[in-house]
């Protein structure tokens, strides 16, 4: 049938529904044609919702709004059999002679033709067709039709991975947070190989009765024991180490307990021993009774967790004859990694699972989105780890985030695309056509929110240190396997359990439901009810002074105090204090210290070391290092000779000194052997390590400690107290942690700049404009912002946990503002005012970027749980970032539309002009002249249009 | 140095273990034997030593005198010094052992002090050397259980030797000289040790000794080169210069006041 036109003067009114922030009551009607109307009203009309015309109600979906003078004309979306039926009952309108003109127009027309597509004539035009989404229907529809293509794919592509899986191994090892091939690896490596290894497992045993006899013969003989095994290097302990005293005119050298002594010679003995700096305070305390076990590693062994753990065999049956006895030093840390990545999974894959069937089931309402989230993650799962094991990446503490992470991101997009065919099922679209409709809804979103996603994560790949640049790549493998699985599960699983007919919710439910429950959660009465409350709560506040005020003190705010984080990589740090490892850590700290070593290494150009006034020169700066605070022992080839000169000579104090004679020196070292000197000194004698003991723990104290040495260097220098060595240099692994910490902070800046790129990058194709493309970047910067103004407020440090974070939640982020913006055009399209524009598709896409969101963040928190700091913090600061994204999306992400779209318009001073003034809760117009009381009535009552 | 050369060509060692044949003596009485031909009542050596790093290819050259004076395997005397370099000349160990109790003292030069040490740390190195106070002082047949696995052909197929297993008696004389056993190549004619290979506690190769250029004085046979290499550290080269066995040797040069009053000093 041809549209029914009406004149001005005689268009039937119809009423419209009434939704709680809607200010329009009627409309006029212009013009009825076979699935369309237009219609006039004083304002916009929302973009859906229900005419009321002689008790019967209408829906509609607006198409088109044009604004002239002060009408608004709107060109709504009606299903055919309600716009014939409006005709029908409006005709009797119609004037007679337009009546007349009508009815004979109609004669002859040919008939309505059926649509070609499925798909009606608004949703043609509202669904993509770019070249993405071609291709995503194509191979989603093409492997629904050949289901066993599908089967034979996942099959096949899933032989080499799993035959990969056997030679999966863990490793937990503390290397993994350094920069391999780095300058200070280099020079660290060159002289553990003049040196000998700074690794070392410490074993800490108290007892009151320590020196009794039996209880140091125990002792000896574990030390004995220890001694013959083949990844120690050497023991330090009073059994074994070198206990240089003059007794009864005798130069003893040999262990302070190589043979025990008799009971009458113990005390002297012990009297004795605390009289010599290399062993008291170091191998034994006699005042706390406490004796100290230094297992040196050799070098070559790797795996310290396997090493920590014989330890802890070996000690097991004799721990509990001593008050205290405990292992620790970075073996024992290594052990609780290995724990710990045993463990934590236990932990946070079934709480994220149960997260996850929690959301699917009672929000989204969608149990085939649950088990195709479970499919696609656990084979995509299988599939990263065995590629990551043919690739030789081993099983690190980090790796262990990625389960939780896959599932938790695939959910949220699978999500989406469980709602699309949510909608094309409720068009009774089924099968093949709901997949078309599908894949032409959401495909290229998808497509794009998978890819920002992965990049997040492979943007942390910029970074020197090789734990995370091995979590950059297997995360990223992951999500884009999860992508490609999902592509090809989907239709396999469709095809075998999707509704063949009516939208059932029994299909898409494990319980059963009445009709009323079809759809999602918004049929639900509470969230129905919170719905409701929330979009009041939230309208009200949109576009306001209040908001933006507030907005913009927490962003500066959060720039001042960003500026106070700093970097930590220090695995000392990394374990939580509730731990037994840390307490056992912070113990001996407190009791023994030196569980940390620095060395500084001295070398000269072409001449020995044992000169006088070089081994003078070494004394003077032992002795300057020894005196500072955080020191607790210092050892070097100097030590060594000026007690040799001590016991030599009076055994007084005097002579604790290096003698001046060059023949006396050699003459001592006649009764030294390699062993004894080859920590300190290098076979060519040209360079000469100090062993500095400390308990710094974190990268800034360290840093700063590393300050005090170089400046106690420099001014010896300046005193020319350090004639004739050349270069000085600072080693050990605590130097390589600092030096990973360093990188920190640079990677976390490009793998910032990198993401914002490759967003900026994103938004410009998918929405064809640069411009848009930038502007997008905005709400997704603010919680990075608010992020390291929460890490300066509370001294959380950039360590390997939380340096991720901002890129992996960026990426994530964006995924919100992709549909939020892409809504935002679309609804554009339709209305004329951005404002409004910015408002209803707030008010469309509210729900699911909440939900999505928080299911997210839900799933993060269980990181909560773990005993790895840079986990926890990794978890809780994600939960976190990601809420301040939901809510930057929410205030900032339209303001920032609305601003670009009035920009383009009329200005970016005109959209100042409306939130300051024209929006704003004083209200303006009419608004304006109602008493305060009653205007703030009115806004609470949800009429709300300025 | 020349002998330093010798080095490659002796490493190509002429034992060839992988056949061995039964043993014609027990490993005691092998060693009761070697003990009983070689032993010497008095020595007198001048000796060259090197001692080569082997990371950093430097080297220390020495030269030292040695007086040894034995009656039996519980009374025997040591005196040895050095003469070069400069640096360490005068420095000596003096050793004594009297009905089986040891003392020993230091002398250093520099000082004119003569310092008693403690005798216990036998596994300590001699001054530097890859030698430790406990091979310096030879077989001692009391501390040790020896056990012939084999014997095989050596000297390059010329004659034939004994395996002799060597094991410390107990754990504490293991941890005295510090090693949980040795393996002794035994010439089966001459019944001079040819070779020694030392495993430490964790019955790891810890050393190897070469003894070489064997020279036969008097009955006596003796080793003009020592080569110890203690793998990837270090390697110490003894040469003997001149020798003499069974001479009388004045028992002033074993007194304390020998190095005391430095009469060893020229």
């Amino acid at each position: 049938m041809k549209p029914v036109i009406f004149p001005p003067e005689a268009r039937p009114l119809l009423s419209l529904e009434k939704r709680a922030h809607q200010s329009v009551s009627e409309c006029s009607v212009v013009e009825v044609g076979g699935d369309y109307m237009v219609v006039t009203s004083t304002d916009p009309l929302p973009l859906k919702g229900k005419l009321l015309f002689e008790g019967q109600a209408y829906e509609y979906s607006k198409r088109g709004e044009h604004q002239l003078d002060d009408l608004h004309y709107s060109e709504l979306s009606l299903e055919p059999e309600n716009a014939a039926q409006l005709q029908r009952s409006l005709l009797a309108r119609l004037p007679a002679q337009e009546l007349s003109e009508w009815i004979l127009s109609n004669m002859g027309d040919p008939p309505a033709q059926e649509p070609k597509s499925h798909f009606s004539a608004q949703e043609e035009n509202q669904l993509d067709q770019g070249l993405v989404t071609r291709v995503f229907e194509f191979i989603v529809c093409q492997l629904y039709q050949k289901a066993w293509l599908s089967l034979l794919l996942l099959i096949l592509l899933s032989i080499f991975p799993i035959s990969q899986l056997p030679k999966l191994r863990m490793d937990p090892s503390l290397d993994r947070l350094l920069v391999k091939n780095s300058p200070e690896m280099l020079y660290y490596n060159k002289s553990l190989a003049i040196f000998g290894s700074d690794e070392s497992a410490i074993l800490y045993v108290q007892d009151p009765n320590i020196f009794s006899k039996e209880k140091l013969k125990t002792l000896r003989s574990l030390v004995w024991d220890f001694q013959k095994w083949p990844e120690v290097e050497r023991v330090n302990s009073v059994f074994t180490s070198s206990f240089i005293r003059g007794q009864d005119e005798t130069l003893y050298t040999e262990p302070l307990f190589q043979n025990i002594p008799p009971d009458d010679e113990m005390a002297g003995m012990l009297s004795l021993v605390q009289q010599d700096p290399m062993l008291h305070g170091r191998l034994i305390d006699v005042p706390k009774n406490v004796l100290v076990f230094i297992l040196k590693l050799s070098p070559e062994n790797r795996g310290l967790h396997h090493f920590a753990k014989k330890v802890e065999n070996k000690i097991a049956p004799i721990k509990p004859k001593f008050k205290k006895f405990f292992q620790t030093g970075e073996p024992a840390i290594e052990l609780f990694e290995t724990h710990e990545m045993e463990f934590s999974p236990k932990i946070f894959l079934p709480l994220i699972i149960l997260i996850l069937f929690f959301s699917f089931t009672f929000i989204i309402r969608s149990f085939h989105a649950f088990i195709i989230t479970l499919f696609a993650a656990t084979l995509s799962l299988v599939w990263s780890f065995g590629i990551m094991t043919w690739m030789g990446i081993p099983v690190q503490i980090m790796i262990i985030l990625i389960p939780t992470i896959t599932l938790s991101l695939s959910a949220t997009e699978i999500v989406h695309l469980a709602t699309s065919l949510r909608s094309a099922w409720q068009k009774d679209l089924f099968g093949l056509e709901a997949l078309r409709y599908m894949s032409r809804d959401v495909g290229r979103p998808i497509f794009l929110t998978f890819t920002s996603t992965a990049l997040g994560f492979l943007s942390i790949r910029i970074s020197d240190i090789l734990m995370l640049q091995e979590f950059a790549l297997v995360s990223f493998m992951s999500l884009i396997l999860v992508f490609v699985i999902t592509l090809l599960y989907l239709p396999l699983h469709f095809r075998l359990f999707g509704p063949k007919e009516s939208p059932v919710p029994k299909a898409d439910h494990p319980f059963p439901q009445t009709a009323k429950a079809q759809g999602g959660f918004e049929n639900l009465k509470i969230f129905s009810f919170l719905q409701k409350k929330f979009h009041l709560y939230y309208l009200n506040s949109f576009f306001s002074r209040k908001a933006a005020f507030v907005f913009g003190v927490f962003i500066i705010l959060n720039l001042v105090l960003a500026s106070r984080v700093k970097m930590d990589n220090d695995s000392f740090e990394m374990i939580a204090n509730r731990t037994t490892v840390k307490k056992d850590l912070d113990f001996f700290k407190n009791n023994m210290g030196g569980m940390k070593e620095i060395h500084l290494v001295l070398e000269t150009e072409n001449e020995s070391l044992l000169k006088p006034d070089h081994l003078k020169s070494i004394w003077r700066l032992h002795q300057r290092i020894e005196a500072m605070p955080q020191v607790v022992d210092v050892q070097s080839i100097a030590g060594l000779m000026a007690l040799l000169n001590k016991e030599m000579r009076s055994g007084f104090d005097k002579d604790y000194k290096i003698p001046s004679s060059p023949n006396l020196i050699s003459q001592y070292m006649l009764t030294l052997s390699r062993d004894d000197v080859d920590p300190y000194l290098a076979p060519d004698k040209m360079s000469a390590n100090i062993r500095l003991a400390h308990d710094i723990s974190s990268s800034a104290a360290s840093d700063q400690f590393i300050e005090s040495v170089e400046k106690i260097l420099s001014q010896l220098i300046e005193e020319s107290s350090l004639r004739g060595i050349v270069k000085t240099n600072l080693t050990s692994r605590n130097i390589l942690n600092l030096h990973a910490a360093k990188t920190i902070t640079k990677s976390q800046i490009l793998s910032l700049v990198t993401m914002s790129v490759v967003i900026v990058f994103l938004m410009a194709i998918f929405f064809r404009s640069i411009k848009i493309g930038l502007v997008s970047l905005i709400p997704n910067l603010v919680p990075i912002v608010g992020l390291f103004g929460l890490m300066g407020l509370l001294d959380i440090p950039l360590n390997i946990g939380t340096c991720i974070v901002a890129a992996i939640t960026i990426g994530i982020a964006a995924d919100d503002t992709i549909h939020l913006f892409s809504r935002y055009f679309k609804d554009r399209a339709l209305m004329s005012d951005p404002f409004l524009t910015g408002k209803e598709s707030i008010y469309e896409e509210l729900i699911p970027i909440l939900s999505t969101s928080l299911t997210l963040s839900l799933g993060f928190l269980t990181f909560a749980f773990a005993k790895f700091i840079p986990l926890l913090q990794f978890g809780v600061l994600s939960a976190y970032v990601l809420v301040l994204a939901v809510i930057s999306d929410l205030y900032i992400g339209p303001w920032v539309l609305t601003a670009f779209d009035l920009k383009t318009m009329k200005g970016t001073r005109h959209f100042f002009t409306y939130l300051l003034n024209h929006r704003c809760w004083h209200g303006t117009g009419e608004l304006a002249q109602l008493p305060l009381n009653e205007r703030m009535q009115v806004l609470r009552a949800g009429v709300f249009n300025g | 140095m020349k002998f330093l050369s010798v080095l490659v060509a002796f490493h190509l060692s002429f034992v060839s273990l992988s056949s061995q044949a039964k043993c014609d003596k027990a490993g005691p009485d092998i060693m009761k034997a070697q003990e009983d031909a070689q032993s010497a009542k008095t020595e007198e050596e001048s000796q060259q030593i090197v001692i080569l790093d082997v990371t950093s290819n430097k080297k220390e050259e020495r030269q030292l005198k040695r007086f040894s004076s034995k009656k039996d395997s519980k009374n025997t005397k040591l005196v040895l010094y050095f003469n070069e370099p400069a640096t360490i000349k005068g420095a000596g160990l003096l050793s004594w052992k009297e009905s089986g109790e040891e003392n020993q003292w230091l002398y250093i030069p520099e000082l004119k002090k003569l310092q008693r040490i403690a005798s216990g740390s036998r596994k300590n190195y001699f001054m530097g050397t890859d030698f430790t106070y406990a091979d310096l002082e030879g077989e001692n047949l009391d501390k040790n259980k020896y056990t012939c696995t084999g014997e095989v052909a050596c000297q390059k197929n010329k004659s034939k030797c004994y395996v002799i297993e060597a094991k410390p008696i107990n754990e504490a004389e293991a941890r005295n000289i510090g090693y949980s056993k040795r393996m002794l190549l035994v010439d089966k004619k001459d019944l001079i040790t040819l070779k020694i290979v030392f495993y430490d506690l964790r019955g790891k190769k810890l050393k190897t000794a070469d003894y070489a250029n064997w020279t036969q004085v008097g009955k006596l046979w003796r080793p003009n080169l020592a080569i110890m290499d203690r793998h990837g550290v270090q390697k110490t080269f003894i040469k003997v210069g001149k020798r003499q066995l069974n001479k009388p040797i004045d028992d002033l040069v074993f007194a304390k006041r020998y190095l005391q009053k430095e009469m060893h000093i020229k």
